[in-house]
């Protein structure tokens, strides 16, 4: 048993008989999870980010209608029971195409917030746990590309490289790393000096393998939070973009490129922008909402 | 890093703003209907800029509207009409039979801005720096004249000398380009190091027009006010200040002019001047088109082949253009010179959408299913956005995948007048073109005779039919209009069927939009986007 106020990890579970620890981490589970539906709040976020997940695996099997076809019969209807979201201006179904655009929307959040938080962590244990020079090294290149300003340098590299969605994900995946390195070296130098892993280094437990089974479990918390509320950022990222021209390019359906569409028609058809805009902010707003979940499970084991 | 909730709110902020700054375009100050409280200032918000408003220089749509207002031509269109000329700074003119010798009276009694007197040798003076300096607008006057064309019989009497037989020459002199008269004392007293004028020329003016300009704010706006020794006198109804100012979001300009933030303003998309059509409080001008919308094929490649550009004008949908969208703003374009223009062809066949045809000649010129081809066009141009769908929805059906790339306008405007080579360019610009003034010859030359010294300056497509060169010369020169009718015939037949040189589509209107108190305004087909602020008053 532990003593109140006194934190366990993973390391330290391991020390008690098996059955109690068993019994101990399903309690913190259920108690953690719990906080995923406690609150309305939190039961939003975690709906919203489901909703999304859910719409990008099966929208292109559930859409009433082609999203690449053009219908220029129909151009410019109003929302009706035919077509919920109305139609753009060629015709095409804007219901469809918003449900189509959620994969495009996970594609790049998975592959930009996937490839930086990979990227960073590898790095960020590495600077926290070596130290010394590579320490040294791995931080100042951390702190130039903090420096540049995410979205400018982006734009840079797609105007260069040509507008493209693989593009913008390449700009913004190169530059999404930083924060994470920054905060896996925070976690590992916090955790380095533990004698759990004195112990493993005296035991002659290989580099590699404390970094991978004893520090980034125990570092994994403040990544989840860091990584839902990237997840959100990196769609309002990637859809400026796209809104920009330098993102998914016609005729596929991409959120941001359909509000760029709707632009010139907002007075006389609203919908064409509306919808689309607001899946960006219901997918953003699910994002965070989920973060500051992920981030009071961390308190909540922290406190306990 | 900070932690979770100034994030989150951040970033919901973040999206909200995407959504709402997307949604109600650029933002841009609003004072409540700033228009109807001052009914001696006219405000007017135009979608495009300039940052050079000097005559000899601008050849872009913004510049015009100065050189409308703040200079004087010898002669321009009259009224609304493309073919019947008013003499200006010119009271008469005459031309030997050739066309070779024409001869201006002008006008007595005219001061410029600075207080000097306009007089012969301002003419010469003007033709010759815009002539010398060379710069876009230029050849109006330098594709007939040398530096030296111009000779001053008396101080009220002008004679140009041409190097070529001119039966259009007045057309050409009616344009908004490269006719301004400016006056050689100002020009002189604020010439630096050699420069003609050019540098304070830019923001300011030396002409004789009705308003002077008298302030400039870069990429923002520029403040016009009357000159109250103007030659036709301020009797009668007229505004004293005008401000023009930049908006280039078609949302924010419908925006402040349904709010009365604006008198006028210009160019809307149909689908929202259907909108405003029944709105109150403010009236849409619709000056017939000579503005084009077209399809131009790269001629290397995929549309190296005739045939292929024939399948390029078969396969593309005009009704989806002109039917469903356009609606009442156009007509289909049938050849390179809009309707309303002298020499179009009113009897050359219409293209429609046959994709069995366009797949049978794209097989002929060797285009396979399967190709890739790239598509340009000026990103924020609504009908060009527009052409760019319904030609990647078109070729599509054919198996030809298009990649459209929205660019901005520098970008396509120097892309188009460059000189890159056929693989740097894409294979389609979905663009569009209206002449310098109401005139076959500066319909086609620009844009279809090869690129070289005699035309060709926005040959984007590297377009190169010997024929139509040689036919082009000689229609230039020809006096009589019906034999010049024929050769425009031929021009137009070979650039539309046999090698063609575009995919024509809509003959469009310009849309300029005025609020009901505002009076006496008119507009005129070859000065599209253009206003003449002397005749408007408000009330």
């Amino acid at each position: 048993m532990t003593m109140p106020g006194t934190t366990l990890d993973g390391e330290q579970l391991g020390s008690l008989p098996g059955d109690q620890a068993e019994v101990l981490l399903r309690a913190r589970r259920l108690a953690s999870l719990r906080l995923l539906w406690c609150r309305p709040i939190n039961m939003l976020g975690t709906l919203l980010v489901l909703t999304v997940l859910v719409v990008a695996l099966v929208g292109h099997l559930v859409a009433p209608y082609p999203p690449t076809i053009n219908n220029y019969g129909s151009s410019f209807l109003a929302p009706s029971p035919q077509h919920l979201f109305g139609t753009d201006q060629v015709g095409r179904d804007v219901f469809s195409r918003v449900l189509c655009g959620a994969s495009t929307a996970m594609e790049v959040v998975l592959v930009v917030v996937g490839f930086g938080a990979a990227f960073g962590t590898i790095l960020g244990l590495i600077a926290g746990y070596v130290g010394g020079w590579t320490d040294e090294l791995l931080m100042r290149l951390t702190d130039i590309f903090l420096a540049l300003p995410v979205l400018v340098l982006a734009i840079a590299i797609a105007t260069v490289l040509g507008p493209s969605l693989g593009h913008t994900m390449l700009a913004l995946a190169v530059l999404w790393w930083p924060w994470y390195t920054r905060l896996i070296r925070g976690q590992v130098l916090a955790l380095r000096e533990r004698e759990y892993i004195e112990a493993a280094k005296a035991v002659g437990v290989p580099t590699i393998r404390i970094m991978w089974r004893h520090l980034l479990p125990n570092a994994f918390g403040p990544l989840l939070v860091q990584i839902s509320l990237d997840c959100g950022y990196a769609l309002l990222a990637a859809s400026s973009l796209s809104f920009i021209g330098l993102g998914m390019q016609q005729p596929d359906p991409d959120w941001g490129l359909m509000i760029n569409d709707a632009q010139p028609y907002i007075h006389s058809s609203w919908w064409v922008g509306t919808f689309p805009g607001l899946a960006i902010l219901l997918a953003v707003i699910g994002f965070n909402l989920l973060g500051d979940v992920f981030g009071e499970m961390q308190e909540a084991r922290r406190s306990r | 890093m900070s932690r979770t909730g100034t994030r989150s709110i951040a970033a919901a902020v973040g999206a909200v703003a995407l959504l709402s700054g997307a949604l109600a375009g650029a933002q841009h100050r609003v004072d409540g209907a700033r228009a109807a409280t001052d009914m001696n200032t006219l405000l007017v918000a135009n979608n495009q800029w300039t940052g050079n408003f000097d005559p000899a220089n601008d050849y872009g749509q913004v510049g015009p509207v100065i050189f409308r207002n703040c200079y004087e031509p010898l002669i321009r269109l009259k009224g609304s009409s493309s073919s019947q000329y008013q003499g200006v700074l010119a009271t008469g003119w005459s031309s030997n039979a050739a066309k070779t010798v024409w001869t201006f009276h002008l006008r007595h009694g005219v001061t410029f801005h600075d207080g000097t007197p306009f007089n012969a040798d301002a003419v010469k003076f003007s033709i010759n720096r815009t002539i010398g300096l060379n710069l876009g607008p230029s050849f109006i006057m330098g594709q007939f004249m040398t530096k030296n064309g111009v000779k001053v019989i008396d101080p009220y009497t002008v004679e140009f000398d041409l190097t070529v037989p001119a039966p259009r020459l007045l057309a050409a002199m009616t344009s908004q380009w490269g006719n301004s008269i400016v006056s050689p004392a100002a020009i002189k007293a604020h010439t630096v190091k050699n420069d003609q004028g050019q540098a304070w020329l830019a923001s300011h003016d030396a002409g004789s027009g009705p308003y002077i300009l008298s302030q400039v704010v870069p990429n923002s706006s520029v403040t016009l006010t009357k000159f109250s020794g103007y030659w036709g006198g301020w009797a009668g109804k007229h505004v004293g200040k005008i401000v023009m100012d930049y908006v280039a979001e078609e949302a924010t300009r419908r925006s402040l002019i349904e709010k009365g933030d604006r008198d006028l303003t210009l160019t809307f998309s149909p689908q929202n001047l259907r909108d405003m059509q029944k709105e109150s409080g403010f009236k849409i001008d619709l000056s017939p088109g000579v503005l084009q919308e077209l399809l131009i094929p790269t001629v290397s490649g995929p549309f190296a082949s005739p045939l292929a550009r024939q399948a390029l004008a078969w396969a593309f949908d005009y009704d989806a253009m002109n039917t469903s969208f356009l609606k009442d703003f156009a007509v289909q374009a049938q050849g390179p010179i809009a309707h309303h223009i002298f020499g179009h062809d009113s009897a050359l066949p219409l293209y429609h959408t046959d994709l069995a045809k366009a797949k049978a000649l794209f097989a002929q010129a060797g285009v396979k299913p399967g190709t890739t081809v790239t598509l340009w066009y000026i990103a924020g141009d609504t009908l060009a956005a527009q052409i760019a769908l319904i030609t990647q929805d078109r070729l599509g059906q054919l198996g030809i995948q298009v990649k459209t790339v929205g660019k901005d306008v520098n970008t396509i405007n120097t892309a188009q007048a460059g000189n890159a080579p056929a693989g740097q360019r894409p294979n389609l610009w979905a663009t569009n073109w209206f002449p310098d003034y109401s005139d076959p010859v500066d319909v086609i030359t620009p844009l279809y005779r090869t690129k070289g010294a005699l035309g060709g300056a926005v040959n984007m497509g590297l377009y190169s039919n010997k024929q139509v060169d040689q036919l082009l010369t000689k229609a230039a020169v020809t006096t009589d209009p019906a034999k010049q009718q024929v050769l425009f015939n031929q021009i137009q037949s070979i650039l539309t069927i046999d090698d063609p040189a575009a995919t024509y589509i809509s003959d469009t209107s310009y849309e300029q939009v005025y609020r009901s108190t505002v009076h006496g305004f008119y507009s005129n087909p070859a000065y599209g986007n253009t206003f003449d602020f002397y005749p408007l008053y408000k009330q």
